[in-house]
């Protein structure tokens, strides 16, 4: 038979959240350093991808400040990762709608149409660009699901949680965005 | 049966390919969270009491707000030495002699019958 306390190798980066989380109340700041470093990465890029893409370092500071002070009211039983990153997403689309669309030097290069001529890695930059443009033009709900789901790599089972929503709105709304995305980047000359 | 298939490939692999690169993270950025979560006074939970262990000290305060109120309304409201009183009756008396007419009889009416 085995044991209650098993845990899994799927299980273990969790597993390894819950110490580091009960040692975090306790009032151990090291544990919540590591904490940070296991997570800011994927923070930063949630951050980055859905909200003002010029204070980056500013709205990561912000998560993790929110997500120290907001410990008591974590559930045990939840996955601090999904915690996390709703934060996350709160402060991005929060800071979203505040801040200005400013125009990229970038961007207005790619006002032009890609020719064949072009150097590879201006060529990924057009490409780079209408992806961000891409993001930009789907409504936050879809840009959302894609970027946590399709960049971040996030299963459909955590947005849903982190987002709030049932798994097939999960589905349905990557469904929409994808096509959403598709079509502006076949608008924009490209075949994915 | 999905509605939705479950998986269209060459679109994420694009975005995955091609996803925005992030600036990177100012060096001391780590350093900057530790040092504001150190101004917390303390550990997240604890000295911190919960909305339950306050809502207990609802009613006695309600109560010595009230007592303080009673005590500082009797202690606050201003007693007049009873000499003051006296003067002011005598001036008030003064000042209502002058102000009435000497005669009653200005005060009746000029159409009352006089009656024989």
């Amino acid at each position: 038979m085995f044991a209650a306390q098993t845990v899994s190798s799927d299980d273990q980066p969790d597993f390894e959240d819950h110490r580091l989380v009960q040692r975090c109340v306790q009032g151990d700041r090291q544990s919540f350093r590591i904490l940070y470093r296991r997570h800011q990465q994927r923070v930063r890029a949630i951050v980055y991808q859905l909200g003002d893409t010029s204070t980056v370092d500013d709205l990561v500071q912000e998560v993790f400040l929110r997500a120290w002070k907001g410990l008591p009211k974590f559930r045990q039983t939840a996955k601090f990762s999904t915690w996390l990153y709703r934060i996350a997403w709160n402060v991005a689309c929060d800071h979203r709608e505040a801040s200005a669309r400013k125009r990229t030097q970038l961007q207005v290069l790619t006002q032009h149409a890609p020719k064949s001529q072009e150097a590879p890695d201006v060529l990924h930059l057009h490409y780079q660009d209408l992806v961000q443009r891409g993001l930009d033009s789907l409504s936050e709900d879809h840009r959302s699901v894609l970027v946590m789901h399709d960049l971040e790599e996030i299963p459909q089972k955590d947005v849903a949680t982190i987002l709030g929503i049932p798994v097939g709105t999960v589905k349905s709304r990557l469904f929409h965005a994808r096509a959403a995305m598709r079509q502006f980047l076949e608008r924009q000359g490209v075949q994915p | 049966m999905s509605q939705f298939p479950e998986d269209d490939k060459p679109i994420a692999d694009f975005l995955r390919q091609y996803r925005p690169t992030m600036p990177s993270a100012d060096f001391n950025l780590e350093e900057q969270i530790m040092a504001t979560i150190a101004t917390e006074s303390h550990p997240p939970n604890r000295f911190r009491p919960r909305q339950s262990q306050v809502m207990w000290l609802m009613p006695p305060a309600i109560a010595a707000s009230l007592v303080a109120g009673f005590l500082g309304h009797r202690m606050l409201t201003p007693t007049v030495p009873a000499t003051e009183v006296a003067t002011l009756e005598a001036f008030l008396e003064e000042t209502w002699q002058d102000t009435a007419p000497q005669s009653d009889e200005n005060w009746l009416p000029r159409s009352l019958p006089v009656s024989n």
